[in-house]
């Protein structure tokens, strides 16, 4: 973990964020009494596109984890500043992702 | 050949395909907080975040007889909804925007001016809320969450490279508005 990372969640864990109202669940039970099933949360796909799916992300992943350098998109992030393209870059990489 | 994903909540499965309540309670109990937290932080109103809560928990109760195990992990399912839900309503708040364009930070606007917005904002979330929604998201997944590259990837429905960049402009932008409310 790098400097800034600790200093972040540090300061993470320092911040105030207000806990969520004690009846919070109460309602929520309530609300799920009227609620009929739906279809599958994580199952929509056919078998078969779910194994081809999680073989072709199992491939990718091994690629990027061998490919992966740690700092490859902040040092184009630099570049990208550097050269005056920043504003460009973002809108690329972050925004329209 | 699946990747089976382990799940923490993997125990809750059977009670909440069989629709009890007590397995609800228990899975609000362990993930509530994290999903207020979560949507407290990109929203900035700890009402309208409950809100949040409540329809990613109903969503999960009503697909909870169809789930699969293995294939996912459930708090991975309801961050990904929440983090969702949050887009929506940031972006019905801003209906002269259009959803796709990069939001701007008003530069006339000081770090105090922000802060008096809320009296739930402290220091850190003042900033935070002058950060575009994505960045918003993938700093609070990688440093409120400690969510795995990956798995924080997978809910804000970007590559892991993406989500990289994202964390890079972020950090940037925060450390640039907190060194402005320092001088303020």
């Amino acid at each position: 973990m790098t400097k800034v990372d600790q200093e972040l969640t540090s300061l993470f864990a320092d911040s105030r964020v207000p806990a969520p109202s004690a009846d919070l669940a109460d309602r929520i039970v309530a609300a799920a009494k009227d609620q009929a099933p739906l279809t599958a949360a994580n199952d929509r796909k056919p078998w078969i596109w779910t194994a081809a799916a999680g073989i072709a992300a199992t491939l990718v992943a091994g690629v990027f984890v061998m490919t992966q350098q740690p700092s490859e998109a902040e040092l184009w992030a630099d570049q990208a500043d550097q050269a005056g393209f920043g504003d460009l870059y973002e809108w690329v990489y972050s925004e329209g992702s | 050949m699946l990747m089976r994903v382990g799940d923490p909540d993997r125990d809750l499965i059977p009670g909440l395909k069989a629709g009890e309540e007590s397995a609800l309670r228990l899975l609000m109990s362990r993930r509530m907080e994290t999903l207020h937290r979560l949507a407290f932080r990109l929203l900035g109103d700890r009402f309208e975040a409950e809100d949040v809560c409540q329809e990613t928990f109903l969503k999960f109760w009503r697909a909870a007889p169809e789930w699969r195990t293995g294939e996912a992990k459930i708090l991975t399912w309801l961050c990904r909804v929440a983090t969702n839900d949050c887009y929506d309503r940031l972006r019905k708040h801003r209906p002269d925007l259009p959803g796709d364009l990069p939001e701007q930070v008003d530069q006339t606007q000081t770090a105090q001016d922000r802060l008096t917005q809320n009296e739930d904002w402290d220091r850190l979330q003042t900033a935070m809320m002058a950060l575009p929604d994505r960045q918003r998201a993938a700093l609070t997944l990688r440093y409120d969450q400690d969510m795995p590259q990956r798995e924080a990837a997978s809910i804000l429905g970007i590559s892991e490279k993406a989500y990289e960049a994202l964390l890079v402009r972020g950090r940037k932008k925060l450390k640039t508005l907190m060194q402005e409310s320092d001088h303020d």
